[in-house]
């Protein structure tokens, strides 16, 4: 059960001054709760479970297993296909030069 | 003869329109324009064509599809549909949906956008203050008024329920609007408040981000926010429910029925008993008039912060980080990152903000819901 701390019906423009504090109570709130956020999200990236590993360090085994690996186009589902051709899109886009595709890594 | 004429003919809803019911007249054509906007020009229609048509069928007179039930007969169909806005519950599912479809992994990569998410929502609170001192609206109804610059449809949906029914449909109907007219809205503020250089900013791209952390991510949020505003429970529950049903990865079927058939099912009944409550006599009143005019404030106010919030975050990175984004973090998934990716390509194709856009865009999601969480605390 929540309690209101103000009779929000009888509120209005005399208590123009309370609605002031009220505005900056909550965005005192809302500023607090995501600076907290913030700090906690930051921190996430550090956490280790287990057998996992931090991204980076998944990347550096991800590529040496993918190097050994080879898929062809036919054995590539789409969403592999449509990163290849997106990817590709942007490089000619960004470079303004031929693009070609050597090699597909998945990173999970 | 001439009776059973005449009966067939005061039991139509033509005799209604002449028998004084010309305001819902108004109001079936304000309907049609509103189905003209949603079907021609696209403006948000998975929400608009349900809210139009349940407009249209509440102002047919004699539909008495509104109808209360008594001891005796029961009540019209839409009335049943209608208790689950009343009762707060399709609000907190449409966001269990969105949870299961939103990808918070731009706003993990770079926490900061956070915020920008919370810098978006002083346009609620600047609208707070200019509600209050109109004496149309009370407490209760400027605050309801206020969260339209949340620009989140359950959001407001949820507050307004709670704390000004009588104004659902003129609310729902000003932030649903305001919502679609994001592309029309933003970008002049966005050249007012950027100069041509902010704009070219190229930002790094986003580091990967592990599934441990996306998993984590729901939980944290959950705890933290739930245990300073309590009662925002429901919207900021359910969405990081959905998200966990998402991110786990371990209830596949869970996340599919969320993401699509549940947000659809609710999606449909919401709009429908939204605007079903936007019967002439209701809407059409000053005080509509005075919302949409506070409703164009609210969210230009928190494109205007949130962009502040962007140069500030632009000056202290030392110009990594381009202040447009600060304009997503006005919510309106994924609309308002969208609007940002446009603008930056118009002054380099090669720059791609969508993704930096997405960090806070999501975090406005969960701005807006704490802070109609700190309102409803103060007035609930």
């Amino acid at each position: 059960m929540i309690l209101a701390l103000y009779d929000g019906t009888q509120f209005g423009a005399d208590n123009f001054g309370e609605a002031l504090i009220i505005t900056l109570v909550a965005m005192f709130l809302v500023f607090g709760i995501l600076l907290i956020l913030y700090g906690l999200i930051s921190v996430l990236k550090n956490i280790k479970f287990g057998n996992q590993t931090i991204l980076e360090n998944n990347q550096v085994t991800d590529t040496q297993q993918v190097t050994n690996q080879t898929v062809n186009l036919d054995e590539m589902d789409e969403d592999m296909k449509v990163a290849a051709i997106v990817a590709t899109m942007d490089f000619k886009a960004e470079t303004n030069e031929d693009a070609k595709l050597v090699s597909i890594k998945k990173i999970d | 003869m001439g009776d059973v004429i005449r009966s067939f003919w005061e039991s139509t809803g033509l005799y209604g329109f002449f028998e004084g019911n010309w305001k819902n007249l108004i109001m079936i054509i304000i309907s049609l324009v509103l189905l003209f906007l949603a079907i021609k020009k696209k403006f948000e229609p998975y929400l608009l064509v349900p809210i139009a048509f349940g407009m249209l069928l509440v102002n047919l007179p004699f539909s008495n599809i509104m109808l209360e039930p008594t001891e005796t007969e029961a009540g019209g169909l839409v009335y049943y549909l209608y208790q689950g806005v009343k009762l707060g519950i399709y609000p907190a599912l449409i966001f269990l949906g969105i949870g299961a479809t939103t990808d918070f992994g731009p706003l993990i990569a770079n926490p900061k956008s956070i915020l920008l998410g919370g810098a978006a929502q002083l346009g609620i609170f600047l609208t707070f203050l200019v509600a209050i001192l109109l004496p149309q609206f009370n407490g209760l109804e400027a605050a309801s008024i206020a969260i339209i610059g949340g620009a989140d449809g359950p959001t407001a949906i949820f507050l307004t329920n709670k704390l000004a029914p009588h104004l659902l449909g003129a609310i729902s109907v000003a932030a649903y609007s305001y919502m679609a007219l994001v592309p029309v809205i933003q970008p002049p503020i966005m050249r007012l408040m950027t100069t041509p250089k902010e704009r070219a900013i190229k930002m790094e791209q986003l580091r990967e981000v592990s599934k441990l952390e996306k998993i984590l991510f729901p939980i944290v949020v959950t705890l933290v926010v739930l245990l300073l505003v309590p009662s925002c429970a429901p919207l900021i529950g359910c969405l990081m429910l959905g998200n966990l049903f998402k991110e786990s990865g371990v209830v596949p079927k869970l996340t599919e029925t969320a993401s699509n058939a549940l947000l659809y099912i609710v999606t449909i009944l919401l709009g429908v008993s939204v605007g079903a409550t936007a019967t002439g006599d209701k809407f059409l009143a000053v005080e509509t008039l005075l919302i949409i005019g506070l409703g164009v404030i609210a969210f230009s106010f928190a494109t205007f912060s949130g962009l502040v919030g962007g140069k500030i975050m632009c000056w202290a990175t030392k110009g990594k980080v381009n202040p447009l984004i600060g304009a997503a973090g006005v919510s309106a998934v994924p609309m308002a990152a969208r609007v940002v990716q446009k603008e930056g390509q118009k002054y380099d194709k090669t720059n791609h903000l969508l993704m930096h856009a997405m960090g806070p865009n999501v975090a406005g999601v969960i701005g807006s819901a704490i802070a109609a969480g700190a309102l409803l605390t103060f007035f609930g």
